[in-house]
């Protein structure tokens, strides 16, 4: 399996545990999340993107 | 009151002797785990990307830990928050569960003292020891230009930068930059490293590490090459106690910044950029001059911004993880964003300096200055001359101005 690939599945894991404990807190008890807008969450997403897009690029660019 | 003493000078040389040892007994533990490892048969890929990578960071890692554990440690009960608000616990700062003011003004102190001497040994290393490297490299070569590699300034330098644009992303209070931009009132950027935001940096650094290790194992081996121990035991306990006298002088360090805090009014965040941040910023450049001389140019810039991208990912990531930090505002409004446009305008330029020489060339031509012309045409890609070297050391020194001056508080009440 080539990096490519790897960091495919990375992305996809990070944003499907994300997911999940979201949607965990949720079930348990939905009032916490309501309390919670966008941007606290949309930095952290910012961020991992940043992280793989620089490193996909970096496989293209060397 | 710091082991006894509360008098200014008997504290600051303390805090001093702390920081000195913080700085040598990290060094002790990288070389003697170097060599245990080396002798009990471990590769030299391993080692330059566990002990070598993480050990270059150790005193600022291991300032954040101390750092997180006395703020988890301080107040609240950790377990039933977890518990009973999971979502909090992950989004919001921990200072929403400290009862005590105490407790709540250390989570300032603590945060502001190890977030400001991480980025300020990472400003350190990017203006002036880099500065001082490449004019020391071109001394030692005779010539009057360092030569990047395209690998280093991709592989290298382009994730320094993008881990700092990172940290910057995270550390904003976003709400209150967007409402200053759009309805006034005042700026108070600095936010929250929540412990969802330490997860992103240490997966990041995670996900780094990892595609380094797939990519490019000579120059790792390289890195971690050292003599294996002929007296493994010995360097073993000796590594440990090293490794005692870290973590014991960072607690040491972070109570004396708190007493000169309480009693000199400095902010944490400056107390760590003009302490930490410079001496430890030290066995970095004394590792890249030794490297230079040795003619392993690519091993001492290795060395050098390897460690500014495990300072911010591993070090506040891990820092976040354990304890939140509350984020001081010099720290985004000034550190973070001059660290990250020296590090844009320096890889763009030299990504561009060809065509940038050629364009300057038609209007020096134009104006008649045909001699200034020549040397505009002859400018290369990837090449830093001693003059560029300069300008690095003069910024690190415009930015200890601009900090010290206008940059005094770290937290502004809205």
């Amino acid at each position: 399996m080539d990096i490519d690939t790897k960091l495919q599945i990375a992305i996809y894991t990070q944003l499907f545990v994300a997911g999940a404990v979201l949607l965990a807190i949720n079930l348990v008890s939905p009032s916490q999340l309501e309390e919670y807008r966008l941007w606290e969450i949309f930095p952290a997403v910012l961020a991992s993107i940043i992280t793989t897009f620089g490193l996909r690029h970096m496989k293209e660019l060397t | 009151m710091v082991l006894g003493f509360t008098a200014a000078l008997p504290v600051g040389l303390i805090g001093l002797a702390s920081i000195l040892v913080l700085v040598y007994a990290a060094e002790v533990v990288v070389s003697r785990m170097q060599g245990v490892a080396k002798h009990y048969g471990i590769s030299e890929v391993v080692i330059a990307m566990t002990i070598v990578s993480i050990g270059t960071s150790l005193p600022e890692l291991s300032l954040h830990l101390v750092g997180s554990f006395n703020i988890l440690l301080s107040d609240g009960n950790i377990l039933s928050y977890l518990l009973s608000q999971p979502a909090s616990f992950l989004l919001d700062s921990f200072g929403v569960v400290l009862s005590s003011p105490e407790s709540a003004q250390s989570f300032k102190d603590v945060s502001a003292t190890v977030l400001g001497s991480n980025i300020g040994s990472d400003v350190v290393q990017q203006t002036l020891v880099l500065g001082l490297v490449i004019f020391s490299s071109s001394l030692i070569a005779d010539k009057h230009s360092f030569n990047f590699s395209r690998k280093f300034l991709i592989r290298d330098y382009a994730p320094m930068m993008g881990t700092t644009l990172m940290t910057l992303i995270l550390a904003l209070n976003w709400p209150n930059v967007i409402n200053f931009l759009f309805n006034g009132g005042k700026l108070a950027a600095g936010g929250t490293l929540t412990r969802l935001d330490g997860l992103v940096l240490v997966g990041s650094f995670v996900a780094y590490t990892y595609y380094l290790y797939t990519t490019r194992k000579e120059e790792l081996a390289e890195q971690g090459s050292s003599d294996p121990s002929t007296r493994p035991r010995i360097d073993f306990a000796v590594g440990i106690l090293a490794m005692f006298a870290v973590i014991g002088s960072a607690e040491v360090f972070l109570r004396v910044v708190e007493l000169a805090i309480a009693q000199t009014g400095l902010s944490g965040s400056m107390i760590g950029v003009a302490s930490v941040g410079v001496v430890s910023a030290f066995p970095e450049m004394i590792t890249a001059i030794s490297g230079l001389r040795q003619g392993s140019e690519g091993i001492s810039l290795g060395t050098l911004i390897g460690s500014n991208i495990t300072n911010p990912l591993l070090a506040i990531g891990a820092g976040s993880v354990i304890s939140t930090y509350a984020v001081p505002g010099p720290l985004v409004l000034w550190d973070l964003p001059m660290e990250t446009a020296t590090a844009g305008i320096l890889l763009a330029y030299m990504f561009s300096k060809d065509a940038v020489g050629d364009y300057l060339a038609v209007v020096a031509r134009g104006v008649g200055m045909d001699g200034l012309a020549d040397r505009f045409e002859a400018m290369e890609n990837r090449v830093i001359s001693i003059a560029g070297a300069g300008l690095l050391i003069v910024l690190y020194f415009v930015y200890l101005y601009v900090r010290f001056k206008y940059f005094q508080y770290d937290f502004v009440e809205v």
